[in-house]
């Protein structure tokens, strides 16, 4: 009974989804203009049971893949490392946090092409529009967990001689650490998007995914196109779901949001 | 023994950045095998007269002087630290003061028993109720052999049994080992049950208004509360206490 709520209902909005699209494709559209938005089976088909267009979907997807775990791994070190250094001195966030928030603002997307003429083609630029993207939540997330521990705690550390590292290490980031996986599964999915973006971007060097979607559109193979948007998205959701699931080995044993959260 | 008081506060004032004056010329002494209750209206400083009288801020006039350093301090919240165990919460005072190992081990499992939580030594706090809580941060303050206690209302949040049940261990503890103790209260049978003397503070800013000898030998049994010349002692702190917070 638990199984069947908990699966019906994103099963009954997926069979809408997909009753909807086929109504699109093969009512929306006629014949010549069905390209557009070719119906899932031909998706499925063309796209995804098909080895030799697999093979390269597959191929493009590893290598944006390795770009954003690179990338989110680089925005992970960097952001906690920012964080602990703007909550142990004002001075230092109110120096650093203006140019953290600048990074959520320009649009990294636009400066893409810059990268490219600066670092050239290979992976260096295209980890660095992944960390660019990824960064800001890191850091708002951390400085947020770390600055939430209770007064009474604080207290409690000052009464027994406790000094700055001890307090960092023991209180504020075990404390900290739901807001970090928070910041890290949004960062995650960013990251992702930032290797498929920057890369449809990039247009030279190995083809990641995005490029390969840019190819397909050019070409005119929906079916393919349309599979690597999906292929990409679905590693999306698998980073977001892995986040999840670490989250509460780590800490859903004591923190309720964490252990509450709906996804599994 | 009672010679060197623990803590004296001479004159206290303490009055905050934005002007809130939360106490006044307040003067008062513990010695070792003295327990203060306080009690005023709440709002009138008595949560600011530990923070003061354990050194976590300092008066704005007058002065605090303490002895020991060995100095517990019991809050109104457990505060204990959700992804520890209680074994670990227990260990914490001893760990952050840098005993090894081995020691603080021995310490909380010491602490542990005598507050009766051996069977949760494994549990996080989030399994435990609330006045099993309460009872895993008495055994935390307790680890260190304080000599000097300090308490904020840490009974407030439970109910009646297990408030009556806590105050009668902080009672037996404190006939065992005759440490000095605060212990604010809003409630004055606890006050009087507990301490050697109650002090009644008047509302904001806390002056003290009312001082009153508690003659009652320990160990204090739990009936105690039910006897009569307690009845009329408690009777003369509330008034004290009513004729304040009118
Ligand atoms: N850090 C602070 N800054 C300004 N006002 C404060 C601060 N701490 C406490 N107060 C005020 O001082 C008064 C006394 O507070 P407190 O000692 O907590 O009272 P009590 O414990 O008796 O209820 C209250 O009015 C409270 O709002
Ligand atoms: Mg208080």
């Amino acid at each position: 009974m638990s199984r069947v709520r908990r699966y019906a209902p994103p099963l009954v909005v997926l069979l809408l989804v997909l009753a909807a699209w086929y109504a699109v494709s093969y009512l929306g559209l006629s014949p010549e203009r069905r390209f557009l938005l070719p119906p899932p089976d031909e998706v499925l088909r063309v796209g995804l049971l098909d080895p030799d267009n697999l093979a390269p979907l597959l191929d493009g997807l590893a290598l944006s893949a390795e770009v954003a775990m690179i990338g989110l791994v680089l925005a992970f070190v960097l952001g906690v490392a920012a964080a602990v250094a703007m909550s142990q001195a004002r001075w230092v966030e109110r120096s650093l946090y203006p140019y953290a928030v600048v990074l959520q603002t320009i649009p990294i997307l636009a400066l893409v092409p810059l990268f490219g003429f600066w670092f050239g083609f290979g992976l260096p630029s295209r980890i660095l529009v992944c960390v660019l993207i990824a960064l800001f939540p890191l850091i708002a997330n951390t400085l947020h967990g770390l600055r939430s521990a209770e007064r009474v705690h604080h207290d409690l550390f000052t009464l027994y001689g406790a000094g700055r590292l001890t307090r960092l290490w023991k209180l504020q980031l075990p404390g900290a650490l739901p807001s970090i996986f928070t910041g890290l599964r949004v960062s995650a999915g960013l990251s992702v998007v930032g290797a498929v973006v920057g890369d449809f971007f990039f247009k030279q060097g190995e083809p990641g995914i995005g490029m390969l979607i840019d190819l397909y559109r050019a070409n005119l193979q929906s079916e393919q196109m349309f599979a690597a948007v999906l292929l990409a998205s679905g590693f999306g959701v698998l980073v977001f779901w892995a986040f999840g699931l670490l989250a509460r080995r780590v800490a859903g044993s004591w923190h309720e949001s964490v252990a509450d959260s709906p996804d599994r | 023994m009672t010679a060197e008081p623990l803590l004296r506060l001479a004159e206290v004032g303490m009055r905050f950045a934005d002007g809130t004056a939360a106490l006044h010329e307040v003067d008062l002494e513990v010695s070792a095998g003295q327990f203060l209750a306080v009690v005023g209206p709440s709002g009138c400083g008595k949560s600011t007269l530990l923070r003061l009288a354990a050194g976590l801020a300092k008066p704005s006039s007058g002065a605090v002087l303490r002895r020991t350093d060995e100095v517990a301090y019991v809050f109104q919240d457990p505060a204990l630290l959700p992804w520890r165990t209680v074994r670990a919460n227990v260990e914490l005072a001893a760990e952050l003061r840098g005993l090894p190992k081995p020691e603080r081990r021995r310490l909380a499992a010491q602490a542990i028993e005598l507050v009766g939580l051996e069977q949760f030594a494994g549990h996080r706090p989030g399994a435990l109720s609330g006045g099993m809580r309460m009872r895993v941060s008495l055994a935390r303050s307790l680890t260190l052999r304080p000599e000097l206690f300090l308490f904020d209302e840490p009974f407030g949040a439970l109910d009646e049994i297990s408030r009556e049940r806590l105050g009668d261990e902080v009672a037996k503890l404190f006939g065992a080992r005759g440490f000095g103790a605060v212990f604010v209260t809003h409630s004055v049978t606890e006050a009087v049950f507990l301490s050697t003397r109650v002090i009644v503070l008047s509302g904001r800013p806390g002056r003290v208004v009312g001082d009153f000898p508690v003659p009652f030998d320990y160990p204090r049994p739990p009936e105690l509360r039910f006897d009569e010349r307690f009845a009329h002692l408690a009777g003369a702190v509330s008034a004290c206490l009513r004729g304040e917070a009118a």
